[in-house]
């Protein structure tokens, strides 16, 4: 869900964002789809890679809590 | 037991601060990307040459900044590590070596994109780009290193001596432009061509290198805790085995 509602913003703003540009584009000028690739790309790299790192991180801190109460029921 | 308790509280107080501090960097670093968005689509004029697709520019060299800032640190934690041999700044390098590749990638991306309107060419083998390619290639082979050493405190000597090696193409990359004649333009730093920038562009300009140095470092403080994590985990699974 809160998935679907990302990609929703993302693709309403970055239509905004576009037409605001494509505005003041010169006639005859197709330059905009290059800069829609730089500007996707860059952000969704950058999230994607923080996605990433945020999730390893959730996933390591839970199999930290089960390797310690392994370890102390071993000690008792 | 008292001590151990006080130590562990300590602890946990030390990372409920820096949980906060994160947030804090998230937060701002988050209000400072839609400001800088804004400002690169709404706001700073468009080029009377190049047009809309000038503005590749406002991604393109804030993105090179920190690709170059995290070499940076790369280096400067891999000579402390060979002199203190402290894990930490160790996991330090590894993790900013790692935001190395994915900013110099994106550099090389956005590079090639606004090349292709510019020059008519996605990639050319002028000196900016060559030893910017250069760069890339090098600190793959420092997670390479990383990945395919025996054993982790050799990864940690070797891929610290490689982050040493590897920065002497830093200096190289900035300078090709005046050392070499190439035609990757100069609008930014030494050589630059006085005047070349129209103040709104140049605001910009520093909003977004702001912009991404906020979130460069919320992400490198994520991956250094990552890494930090990883190798909590490795430690436990040894004490485990040898229970």
């Amino acid at each position: 869900m809160a998935a679907i509602a990302a990609a929703t913003a993302w693709m309403l703003s970055t239509g905004v964002l576009m037409a605001a540009v494509a505005a003041q584009e010169a006639p005859g000028e197709s330059t905009l789809p290059f800069l829609y690739v730089v500007y996707t790309v860059t952000w969704a790299t950058f999230f994607a890679y923080a996605f990433y790192v945020s999730r390893r991180q959730r996933e390591l801190r839970r199999q930290i809590e089960e390797l310690r109460r392994v370890l102390e029921e071993r000690d008792k | 037991m008292e001590t151990t308790t006080d130590t562990q509280k300590s602890r946990t107080s030390n990372r409920d601060v820096a949980s906060v501090a994160k947030a804090v960097l998230l937060v701002v670093g988050g209000v400072m990307m839609l400001a800088d968005i804004a400002l690169i689509f709404l706001w700073v004029p468009t080029e009377q040459v190049m047009g809309v697709v000038q503005r590749i520019f406002y991604f393109h060299v804030p993105l090179a900044w920190t690709g170059l800032l995290s070499t940076t640190v790369v280096f400067i934690s891999s000579i402390v590590y060979l002199w203190k041999g402290q894990r930490r700044w160790d996991a330090l390098a590894h993790s900013s070596a790692e935001l190395s590749v994915m900013f110099i990638t994106l550099t090389l991306i956005t590079g090639a994109t606004w090349a292709k309107m510019a020059w008519g060419v996605w990639w050319t083998w002028e000196p900016r780009l060559t030893t910017t390619l250069i760069l890339w290639l090098m600190y793959m082979g420092y997670l390479m290193l990383r990945a395919y050493a025996p054993t982790p405190s050799l990864a940690a000597r070797y891929s610290a001596v490689m982050g040493i090696i590897a920065f002497v193409d830093v200096p190289i990359v900035y300078f090709s432009v005046n050392w070499w004649r190439g035609i990757h333009p100069r609008v930014v730093g030494v050589g630059a061509t006085s005047g070349s920038l129209d103040s709104d562009m140049l605001i910009t300009l520093i909003f977004s290198v702001f912009t991404f140095t906020v979130l460069f470092t919320y992400v490198l403080w994520e991956r250094v805790s990552l890494r930090n994590a990883e190798d909590a985990v490795q430690g436990m699974h040894i004490t485990e085995r040898t229970a």
